[in-house]
């Protein structure tokens, strides 16, 4: 199984969030939302595309809209072994940050 | 027209990540930003920011696909390119169609692409010779800072005089612009291995020689100052051509001994590829000249040295100057002072302004030509009215029948470069090969891909700017008033004709000028006899014949056993004889000289008996030179009418007393006495004046080089045999080489003169039939709008005389303007080549008389073909035809 690069494991956790709804521009935006990042659309689908050869996402097309001057969008969906994947990697990372959480300095959101 | 989307991103960034990536990923990322575009950042930050934000987004995405290699997946060609078919299929239609139509008028073709091909062709030649000779710089690492060092005064601040030693190594210590300074000497050395014997080009040179051309050489090193003394170990540095040839470029050859002049030397360099400075050198060996002998008046170096870094020619200048100075203070050098010359000023600087007249020249045929393809492609267009009114009603849009238009000029323009750069290509090989032609740097005149891009660009604009516009214009304008048959048009074309005939004038008395400039050359009396005379070389090393006494009894024999050749006229030999390029030079003291000034330096010339009688130099006065004028008998000298007259004034010279310094290399100080009186000789060539000259038994000085020359019916290649054989029996061996006939030195004299006239004496007959051409075409034009004028005026009883005269007033006022004017122009343009002439004033009336009945002449037969044409067909045909 792949190993997830940190990037990759915030797009993943996005098509989590965003189920149906999970296109460039939605992802795109949740990433710059919940983290700060301002990402580009081209790197966004660089990674996915690297996820989907890899069978953790899978894509689709979706309708063209006006607002998107009549060009279709492209969905992903995650699919189990990509849910797998992000699963141990958060594991991992909460096996490692157990008991010394208190050390980390506070996010930018908090106190 | 839609209305403006305002609420649109940029479009063209849009365009751009369509164009570089994939179909698929264009989509997603422009939709994705399009959306967030429109409902975010427009809304949040205003037109100008959401515009830079797009644009960012736009290509922080095309390099992230770029990195991972998924961009740039560049569409295929047919995408991109959608029309490209079509386009391809309407090209290929032109270009059939324009063949086409130059194949039915193979008149108007072959002469549009002769005319452009010859114009062409002698322009990439000029070109070629301009840019080989002046333009392309000299063979030696920045070779713009390298300078050579002359000796002058201060009456004379240009001369070019050659060095003595203690002067280099003065002005090596006191200068601190130039840096390094080196000295050269060149000179033909005898190189054996074994029986085998060549003599070769090379140069005696200081050390910092190589250093200061920025040639180090490529194994070992260049020569030591200690190399580079009288009396030091004898070194030789190789060049690579011959390292190359002579020891199969074995690199131990670096340490090994060669024997050079009878002399062992050993080799301690090889000099880098190419490199051959001065003249040829295939080897480099110390300079041996000794200061104690050859002192501070005896010059015999050149010098050449590098600009130290950042220094300006202007900086070097004033330094040398302010030495020069300080050296004659020093030194009590009455007027001395130093010359600075670039070494590409020195090597080409003589040839500049013929060269830039020439190109001048040859642009003005260009022009010329031009003038008729113009002509000839606007009465072209003017002829196809009824094809393109056609071609308009069938639908081809204005660029369409442009295009068809610039397809068929650019197969024009496309032959007549072929034509050109078949052309060039010829005269650049001839070129080459002239004989007796020392033109500088002639070997680095080539067809390269300079001047071919020069004469294919020469065409097009050719073509292009005076063909294609004029004709798209001249067919425009038909089209909207065929019927009208406006005469200022023809006007322009007349002036056309004037100014090509004007531009022929000028090149005419150009040629004229300078053609009479080689027959004025020609007919100077050189003040000898060179017909039948052969010249050989021979040098009697010191390892050889160490006694001066026994070398001078070597060439006494050797001259005497030439003499008894069969077929041998005479013989003599000389060591400075005319036109050799020796030369050395003496301060004299004249007894009895009253003057302030002490009488200019004088040329000294080492004579055997049998040298004036073979060159055939009479004698005024005096007697001959005598084999019994011995080192230990009175020592005589010749001098020449000049020095005669400089020195005695109108007094007979016989018996006077002169004193040579021993710093000419003459063996002592010592008192001579004129003993004959020699008429003068040109030295220097037909172009400069003659100067003191002295003359000076062999037998009372002993060089160990001289020329010999042979008056005589052999071959040259059995006269050299036979020498040989004189040679071998005297038991020496020495290098002997046979140099050439004394005729060809004399042919070299002029042919540099003679290479520039038949140049401009090409490019004005061209221009020339350029101009008759056109004029002719102006006449027939005139005709071809008149004939119903003309059927009626000889209806109505004009004799045929009557209309000619008329006809031929129509071609010949254009004809007489241009030649008005380009008179004008010539008075002025010929300024330019004055310092070329030779025996002529600029304002030579026969050059300017002659070159204005022939223009007159060719104006008036070109007009007379289509005039006598026309009056000799029947008025009735004329009146009928319409």
């Amino acid at each position: 199984m792949k190993r997830l690069g940190e990037f990759e494991q915030l797009l993943l956790f996005s098509l989590l969030r965003l189920g149906d709804d999970a296109y460039g521009r939605r992802i795109r935006g949740l990433i710059q939302e919940r983290t700060g990042r301002e990402v580009s659309p081209g790197a966004i689908y660089t990674a996915l595309d690297r996820l989907e050869e890899h069978g953790m996402v899978s894509s689709y097309l979706g309708d063209a809209t006006p607002p998107r001057g009549g060009r279709r969008p492209r969905h992903y969906r995650l699919e189990p072994a990509g849910r797998e994947a992000l699963s141990s990697a958060w594991h991992e990372m909460r096996a490692m940050a157990e008991g010394v959480e208190d050390r980390l300095s506070p996010s930018p959101g908090e106190g | 027209m839609s209305p403006v989307d305002r609420e649109a991103p940029p479009r063209r960034w849009a365009k751009l990540v369509e164009r570089l990536l994939d179909p698929a990923d264009a989509e997603a990322i422009l939709g994705d930003l399009e959306e967030e575009y429109r409902e975010v950042v427009l809304p949040e930050r205003g037109p100008a920011r959401a515009r830079r934000w797009y644009r960012g987004m736009a290509l922080k995405s095309i390099v992230s696909r770029v990195g991972r290699g998924r961009a740039l997946r560049l569409r295929p060609l047919s995408a991109v390119w959608p029309n490209r078919g079509r386009t391809m299929e309407r090209l290929s239609q032109d270009l059939r169609f324009s063949l086409r139509m130059l194949w039915r008028r193979p008149g108007f073709s072959l002469t549009i692409v002769a005319t452009l091909g010859v114009a062409t062709g002698v322009n990439a030649i000029t070109f070629a010779l301009v840019d080989g000779v002046l333009i392309e710089p000299l063979p030696y690492a920045e070779s713009d800072r390298l300078v050579t060092l002359w000796q002058a005064s201060a009456e004379s601040p240009d001369a070019r005089g050659a060095v003595s030693v203690p002067n280099f190594h003065d002005w090596r210590e006191r200068s601190a612009t130039v840096e390094p300074i080196a000295s050269y000497r060149a000179a033909t050395l005898w190189v054996t291995e074994g029986d085998d014997a060549e003599v070769l080009p090379a140069a005696l040179v200081s050390d910092r020689f190589f250093e200061a051309l920025g040639a180090h050489p490529v194994r070992g090193r260049g020569i030591t100052a200690d190399e580079a003394r009288p009396g030091g170990p004898d070194a030789v540095v190789l060049s690579h051509g011959y390292w190359r040839s002579r020891f199969a470029g074995d690199i131990d050859v670096v340490g090994s001994a060669m024997e050079i002049d009878g002399s062992p030397y050993t080799v301690v360099g090889i000099a880098p590829e190419g490199f051959d400075f001065p003249d040829g050198a295939r080897l480099w060996i110390g300079e041996v000249i000794d200061p104690a002998t050859c002192g501070r008046g005896c010059v015999n170096l050149d010098v050449i040295g590098r600009l130290g870094p950042g220094v300006t020619m202007e900086e070097a200048r004033a330094e040398l100057d302010a030495i020069g100075v300080a050296m004659e203070r020093d030194y009590a050098m009455e007027g001395f002072r130093v010359n600075v010359v670039g070494l590409k000023e020195l090597v080409v600087g003589d040839v500049r302004t013929i060269l830039v007249v020439l190109l001048a020249a040859v642009f003005m045929v260009l022009l010329i030509a031009c003038a008729n393809i113009a002509n000839l492609l606007i009465a072209r267009g003017r002829e196809r009215t009824d094809e393109l009114a056609i071609r308009a009603a069938l639908g081809a849009g204005r660029p369409r029948v442009a295009a068809q238009l610039i397809t068929e000029s650019a197969v024009l323009a496309g032959a007549g470069g072929a034509v050109g750069v078949v052309f060039a290509w010829l005269g650049v090989r001839r070129l080459r090969t002239v004989h007796g032609l020392e033109l500088p740097r002639i070997d680095n005149v080539s067809l390269d891909a300079s001047v071919l891009i020069f004469a294919m660009a020469a065409a097009t604009t050719a073509v292009l700017l005076f063909g294609v516009g004029p004709s798209v214009m001249a067919a425009r304008r038909s089209l909207r008033s065929r019927i009208r048959r406006d005469p200022a048009r023809s006007r322009g074309r007349s002036l056309l004709v004037a100014t090509q005939v004007g531009l022929s004038v000028v090149l005419l008395v150009g040629t004229a000028l300078m053609g009479r400039t080689v027959i004025e050359l020609r007919s100077v009396d050189l003040g000898f006899e060179a017909e039948g005379v052969q010249v050989l070389t021979l040098s009697v090393p010191d390892g050889e014949v160490p006694e001066r006494e026994e070398a001078i009894r070597v060439y006494e024999d050797f001259l005497a056993g030439l003499s008894e050749l069969p077929g041998v006229a005479s013989v003599g030999g000389a060591f400075g004889a005319p036109l050799s390029n020796i030369n050395v030079f003496s301060s004299v003291d004249v007894e009895g000289w009253t003057d302030g000034e002490p009488p200019a330096n004088v040329g000294v010339r080492t004579i055997t008996p049998g040298y004036l009688e073979t060159l055939d130099i009479p004698l005024l006065s005096g007697r001959p030179v005598d084999p019994t004028d011995q080192l230990d008998g009175l020592p005589v000298v010749w001098v020449n009418q000049a020095a005669a007259e400089a020195w005695f004034g109108g007094e007979s010279a016989l018996g006077r007393v002169v004193d040579l310094s021993a710093s000419a290399g003459l063996p002592e100080d010592r008192d001579r006495t004129v003993v004959g009186v020699v008429t003068d000789t040109r030295f220097y060539g037909p172009r400069r004046p003659v100067p003191p000259e002295a003359y000076i038994p062999h037998a009372q000085n002993g060089v160990r080089f001289m020329e010999i020359f042979v008056a005589s019916s052999m071959s040259p290649a059995t006269l050299l045999e036979e020498a040989r054989r004189v040679l071998s029996r005297l038991g020496v061996r020495a290098p002997l080489r046979l140099d050439g006939p004394l005729d060809d030195r004399v042919a070299t004299v002029e042919a540099e003169e003679r290479l520039w006239t038949s140049l401009l004496g090409l490019f004005a007959a061209i221009a020339l039939s350029l101009a008759a051409l056109g004029v002719f075409s102006v006449v027939a034009y005139q005709v071809a709008l008149r004939q119903k004028e003309i059927g009626v005026r000889i209806a109505l009883g004009a004799s045929g005389a009557t209309v000619t005269r008329m006809i031929l007033g129509q071609g010949l006022w254009p004809a007489i303007v241009g030649l008005v004017v380009g008179l004008a122009i010539a008075a002025s343009a010929v300024r330019t080549l004055e310092s070329q002439l030779f025996g002529i004033a600029p304002s030579d009336p026969a050059s300017w008389v002659g070159t204005a009945l022939l223009l007159l002449l060719v104006a008036a037969a070109a007009s007379l073909v289509p005039a006598l044409r026309t009056v000799r067909l029947d008025p009735a045909e004329t009146l009928r035809h319409e």
